[in-house]
């Protein structure tokens, strides 16, 4: 059922290895004994609109036209659904999410990252703090082309990639488009319909509302398994 | 029913591994090592390879509209000496000492250059401005820039390290690439001396006399061309109305009275008009007719001569004024010439120099500094220097298209295009953003980008896996190779030239390089401020670069199409939308 | 929320929820005005109907980049294909001086050093450059630039064999200081009788020549450019590639060395190459000028007919009086790159006109190209300015270039 899908999952419970099955509290003495690495090692799996989102839930996305119901124009027009423009069918009956994005408040149109759907999962991504003791300087070399090691006594934060990531149909398209929200008509400061010349080389001419419009780029598809290995360092620069 | 925007399930599954429970306050002398102005970022032993799972590239079509199924095949990323990723090779991504630097800073604009906050990389936005920056990693040694390395390496014609290339007797201050740019600067210093000779005066004084008889003598020729052009464009504009009076005429008169030997473009004689004697009175109007307006056409016809030959004339005075060496009495050799040579002169030696004798920061200089990176590399690998290592990137695509052939029938063909990169470097690229409002105060984001790319081989094979997959020699014979593929783009200029992203209303998106803009502190309504300005961006915005120093299509001794350069490339302007097509 | 949306870096989520209409097909003109076509196509063709060095099974895959661009662009120096070429070899020219005298080095004549030399490249121009305050932008406007990759089938291995960048449509100002060139240029010059009267005949009288001349009074000439090799006293001086026919079919260049060749590599002068005539198409005495105004030994009756190509400073590519939107844009500009040789598909629109064939190296291909007029040349010339050149048109405020 669509609604027991929506739930979100509850966390896990947190479990301790040290764990005895009464717990009580660990003193500063027992503490400072637990030597090692500090550390944290996650697993974690990302779906996104995996069975289609909340919004377009019959597996199409309508097309609206800005109606001015009370017909007054210094009141902003209502998106309404335009039944003379059939909807836009998503692939396999799943609408992905859609990000809009503007960069500047007089550009017309918008960067969109449309119809992301899927999943991907990956285990063993590791979080620490490690402390390097040294660090290659490539500026700087021997003789015999050696490269100089500099010694250090500095904190990084190390992410140890994955591994291996699993990705589960993951797909994104990317275009660009007039309007932010799919299929509304863009419109004016005022809230009214965009108006354009229908001649374009009569400006003054006769006036039509500018429709939505969406120029996909391209798209891409993943499934399957990628490898990804490597530690990523951070750290504070100058 | 609440619907909940369900965006993301995650499931977290966390185990704590020992720690040391115990926090403790990192104390002062501990964070000041670090000012936290950006973040630096490396990747160290990275491997990325897609190898099992299925990629798609979707949306691209045909002219015809036809979908392409693309196949992504293949992609990794991988340390140098992956052999096109069938070694698993850690690859670096920037080191501690060399980070990649995510960083958030006040331009310099307007600030004195002795001000501690000054910062010369930033000279072009405005100290009111902040800005985001993203940096690869530098090296100040001119072996592990890359920009100096790969100069070196196009200069030096091979890839240094392959067999065949690594001969220390080939480096050096004096080594092969040296060598090479020496030769280069020679042919413009030479070229520089022999202007230089040519003139008993200084730059300065030729530079007024050309002026002087620019206007003293030029102007007014060039004004009298003008005018002849004019009279004889209304003389042809007019001798064509009259063509086509007269063809109507004729036509008239051919239809009517058929019977005749007459010709358009000649006068129409009783004799050939064969009008009848009797009756023919119709036919002597009509040929009369014809033979006025033959008049009036063949009078503009001698209208249209002479001011053709007036025009030419009066563009033989203004060439002559213009090559005759003993009309331009200021020098030696003509107007024209000494134009010529002063403008090869600036070119070489540039603007600010006013002595013949000087040689200030134009094309020479600018070589002279790139020479000296390029014996610095030399001398540094002569000398037992290393270059770190590089990445090796690379894509396999494979796509189905309808292929028309010259009958225009179509059938499908699979294509494949394997990239392969080897010796990947981007240090010192940078990514600037800022936001500053544009000419109508709206605010806007504007970018600039130093892009340096440097790659050792970029191979693309077309060949059919299955067929050249065991076959290496079929494989280096369907294979592209540049070598040395060095690309260094600038675009952008601060405050004066920034880039700018945006997308139209027709859901298309446009990429603009703005035409220059002078600051608050250019008077623009003053010639020598507004040139002083253009000078200032002509000498200090950078260009850019393109250098492949082989290219090599297929094996075979005819394979090589040697170096091929792109120097020195600025966009003054540049505009981009896109389109649907 | 509209508010939100207008304002920079917003991040939209779309959540309006509202309820569906009956669904109906789209129309192909709906379908259009949604999604657009995108500005990335692929077209693949394949040709085998060349015959000679071109005969063979080749496959052509085609990027095509929906985008206009518009740019005032400069280049210092631009120099493609820099391997050894041997002089008369593959239709090889020598390397002249500004007199048209050739370059002589250990004894034998030498070419450039590479297919293509352009120094101070510019498309687009600056007008009225001597007036900082008042100077502007004239851009050169590209469309629908693409990218094309030749491969050639050779025992059932797919070889590359070249590669393309052209222009779908160009328009503007080119400039630059052509030092070296193979490929195409194609050019026309055309002028009245006239004119090569006045150049050499002082009388009607002085020979018969003249006197035909002064009866031809203000015949339009014409006759087309091409590249032709400027090396005084060598064995292909004036001649360009190819045989010059008469309109039986007669050969009129039987001596030329470059009779086979389909194009000339590393040339450094274009004129009227020896053996083709003036035509005076329509005219009264259509027969007698090409009799009287062959080109021989860089000469037309007395008139210089080659000239250095640096003398062409700038070319306007397209039809200035009309705008890119109406078709005013030159069409099948390319420039190529080839280890063999390649038919590449003739994109110029005129009629007849099918593959450009191209050798080993590079090629620009500056041809004739169909448009509301006619056929039209990126070079046109009167008798005059071919002799005495085409001024640069500045690509800088303050100077006409190199900056």
């Amino acid at each position: 059922m669509k609604t027991t899908r929506q739930l979100v999952y509850a966390l896990p419970l947190l479990i301790s290895p040290f764990a005895s099955a009464e717990m009580r509290a660990i003193d500063d003495m027992g503490l400072s004994q637990v030597a090692g690495q500090g550390g944290v090692y996650l697993s974690g799996e990302f779906a996104i609109n995996k069975s289609g989102g909340p919004l377009w839930e019959n597996g199409e996305r309508p097309y609206y036209s800005l109606v001015d119901h009370d017909n007054n124009s210094s009141t902003p027009a209502i998106p309404t659904i335009d039944g003379s423009r059939s909807p836009d069918q998503c692939e396999n009956g799943i609408c992905g999410l859609r990000f809009a994005i503007k960069l500047n408040e007089n550009s017309e149109g918008w960067y969109i990252l449309d119809d992301v759907s899927g999943g991907l999962a990956f285990e063993g991504l590791t979080l620490q703090t490690e402390t390097l003791t040294s660090a290659i300087n490539y500026d700087v070399w021997d003789s015999s082309g050696n490269f100089q090691q500099l010694e250090i006594d500095d904190e990084v934060l190390k992410i140890g990639l994955p591994g291996v990531i699993r990705f589960n149909n993951l797909k994104f398209k990317f275009a660009v488009a007039n309007n932010g929200e799919f299929g509304v008509d863009p419109e004016d400061d005022n809230g009214n319909p965009l108006m354009q010349p229908v001649d374009p080389a009569a400006p003054g001419g006769a006036m039509e509302v500018v429709q939505y419009r969406q120029t996909d780029i391209f798209g891409v598809e993943l499934d399957g398994n990628v490898t990804v290995q490597g530690n990523l360092l951070l750290f504070p620069v100058d | 029913m609440m619907k909940l925007l369900n965006l993301m399930t995650l499931a977290l599954c966390v185990i704590s591994y020992s720690a040391n429970a115990d926090l403790q306050a990192l104390d002062d002398s501990e964070l000041s090592s670090a000012t936290g102005e950006g973040l630096g970022f490396a990747i160290e032993d990275f491997i990325l390879d897609t190898e099992t799972s299925e990629l798609a590239v979707t949306g691209i079509r045909s002219s015809a509209g036809d979908d392409i199924d693309i196949k992504w095949t293949k992609l990794y990323v991988m340390g140098e000496g992956s052999q096109s990723g069938t070694i698993k090779t850690p690859g670096q991504i920037g080191s501690y000492n060399h980070p990649y630097v995510i960083r958030s800073v006040r331009g310099s604009g307007g600030l004195d250059p002795s001000d501690p906050s000054y910062d010369a990389r930033y000279a072009n936005i405005g100290n009111d401005l902040a800005l985001l920056e993203f940096a690869t990693d530098s090296y100040s040694s001119s072996l592990q820039n890359s920009e100096t390395f790969g100069t070196f390496s196009y200069y030096q014609g091979c890839i240094w390290g392959e067999p065949g290339c690594d001969n220390l007797s080939d480096v050096g201050s004096n080594g092969v690439a040296v060598q090479d740019i020496e030769a280069e600067i020679q042919v413009l210093t030479d070229t520089r001396d022999q202007i230089a000779a040519t003139y008993a005066i200084h730059l300065a004084p030729l530079e007024s006399s050309i002026e002087l008889y620019y206007t003293s003598d030029i102007v007014p020729l060039e004004t009298k061309v003008q005018a002849e052009q004019q009279d004889y464009d209304q003389a042809v504009a007019e001798l064509l109305v009259r063509q086509d009076d007269m063809s109507d005429a004729f036509d008239f008169f051919d239809q009517n009275f058929p019977d005749n030997d007459c010709q358009v473009g000649q006068e129409c004689s009783n004799a050939d008009a064969n009008c009848p004697l009797f009756g023919g009175a119709s036919c002597r109007d009509a040929r009369d007719a014809y033979n006025v307006e033959f008049g009036e056409y063949d009078e503009q016809v001698g209208v249209r001569q002479d001011e053709y030959n007036q025009l030419i004339l009066a563009r033989k005075d203004l060439d002559g004024a213009k090559t005759d060496p003993n009309k331009f009495t200021a020098a030696n050799g003509s107007y024209i010439e000494a134009v010529e040579n002063v403008e090869e002169f600036r070119v070489l030696c540039g603007v600010e120099t006013n002595e013949f004798a000087t040689c200030g920061e134009g094309l020479i200089a600018r070589k002279g500094r790139t020479r000296d990176g390029v014996r610095d590399v030399s001398l540094a690998l002569f000398n037992g220097g290393q270059r770190r290592g590089g990445l090796d990137i690379g894509a396999s695509f494979e796509f189905v298209v309808d292929a028309v052939d010259a009958n225009g029938t179509s059938s499908q063909r699979t294509d494949y295009i394997d990239i392969n990169m080897k010796g990947l470097f981007v240090d010192g690229t940078s990514l600037r953003l800022w936001s500053a409002p544009d000419e109508e105060g709206v605010d806007e984001i504007n970018a600039e980008i130093r892009l340096n790319l440097f790659i050792k081989e970029l191979d693309i094979s077309v060949c059919d896996p299955f067929v050249c997959g065991a076959d290496p020699v079929a494989k280096e014979a369907s294979t592209l190779n540049l070598d040395n593929l060095f690309i260094s783009l600038n675009l952008g200029y601060g405050e004066t030239q920034p880039m700018r992203l945006s997308a139209t209303s027709d859901g298309n998106f446009q990429f603009e390089l703005t035409k220059l803009r002078p600051g608050p502190d250019v008077d623009q309504n003053d010639q020598n401020s507004m040139q002083a300005f253009y000078d200032g961006y002509y000498e200090n915005s950078p260009k850019s670069f393109i250098s492949i120093s082989d290219v090599r299509i297929g094996s075979g001794p005819d394979a090589s199409l040697g170096r091929t350069t792109v120097d020195g490339l600025r966009a003054q302007y540049l505009k981009v939308t896109s389109r649907d097509l | 929320m509209k508010n939100v949306l207008r304002h920079p870096l917003t991040i939209a989520l779309a959540a309006l929820s509202l309820p569906v209409c009956s669904l109906e097909a789209i129309s192909d003109r709906e379908m259009a005005g949604v999604s657009g076509q995108a500005f990335i196509t692929i077209d693949a063709s394949s040709y085998s109907g060349g015959s000679g060095e071109w005969a063979g099974d080749y496959e052509f895959t085609k990027v095509n980049l929906g985008l206009d661009i518009e740019t005032l662009l400069t280049v210092d120096e631009l120099k493609v294909g820099e391997f050894e070429r041997t002089v008369g070899e593959n239709g090889t020219v020598p390397k002249t001086d500004e007199n048209g005298n050739p370059i002589i080095e250990n004894g034998v004549a030498v070419a450039h050093d590479a297919d293509l030399i352009i120094q101070n490249f510019g498309l687009g121009r600056v007008t009225n450059y001597q007036d900082a305050v008042n100077a502007d932008i004239e851009e050169f406007r590209i469309r629908d630039p693409y990218i094309e990759l030749a491969y050639k089938i050779e025992g059932g291995v797919r070889k590359i064999a070249g590669v393309r960048i052209g222009f779908s449509e160009a328009r503007g100002w080119l400039s630059g200081d052509l030092i070296s060139l193979t490929g195409n240029l194609n050019g026309r010059i055309e002028g009245p009788a006239s004119i090569v009267y006045e150049q050499n005949c002082d009388s009607a009288f002085d020979s018969f020549q003249c006197f035909e001349l002064s009866i031809a009074g203000e015949t339009q000439l014409v006759s087309t450019i091409d590249l032709v090799d400027g090396a005084l006293g060598t064995a292909g001086y004036s001649y360009g590639a190819g045989p010059e026919t008469n309109e039986d079919g007669e050969v009129q260049n039987p001596d030329s060395p470059y009779l086979n060749e389909s194009y000339l590599k590393r040339a450094s002068w274009a004129g009227v190459p020896a053996g083709r005539s003036f035509a005076a198409p329509g005219e009264a005495l259509e027969f007698i000028i090409p009799a009287l105004t062959g080109s021989e030994n860089c000469e037309v009756t007395g008139t210089p007919a080659c000239f250095p190509l640096t003398n062409f400073q700038s070319v306007y590519i397209g039809n200035e009086s009309v705008s890119l939107e109406d078709g005013g844009g030159a069409t099948g500009a390319f420039i190529s790159l080839q280890t063999t040789s390649v038919p590449w598909k003739d994109l110029s629109g005129v009629e007849g006109a099918d593959r450009v064939l191209t050798q080993r190296g590079a090629f620009l291909n500056l041809a004739k190209f169909e448009s509301d007029n006619g056929v039209q040349y990126p070079l046109n010339l009167d008798l005059f300015s071919a002799t005495n050149g085409t001024p640069r048109e500045a690509t800088c405020v303050g100077r006409l270039k190199g900056c």
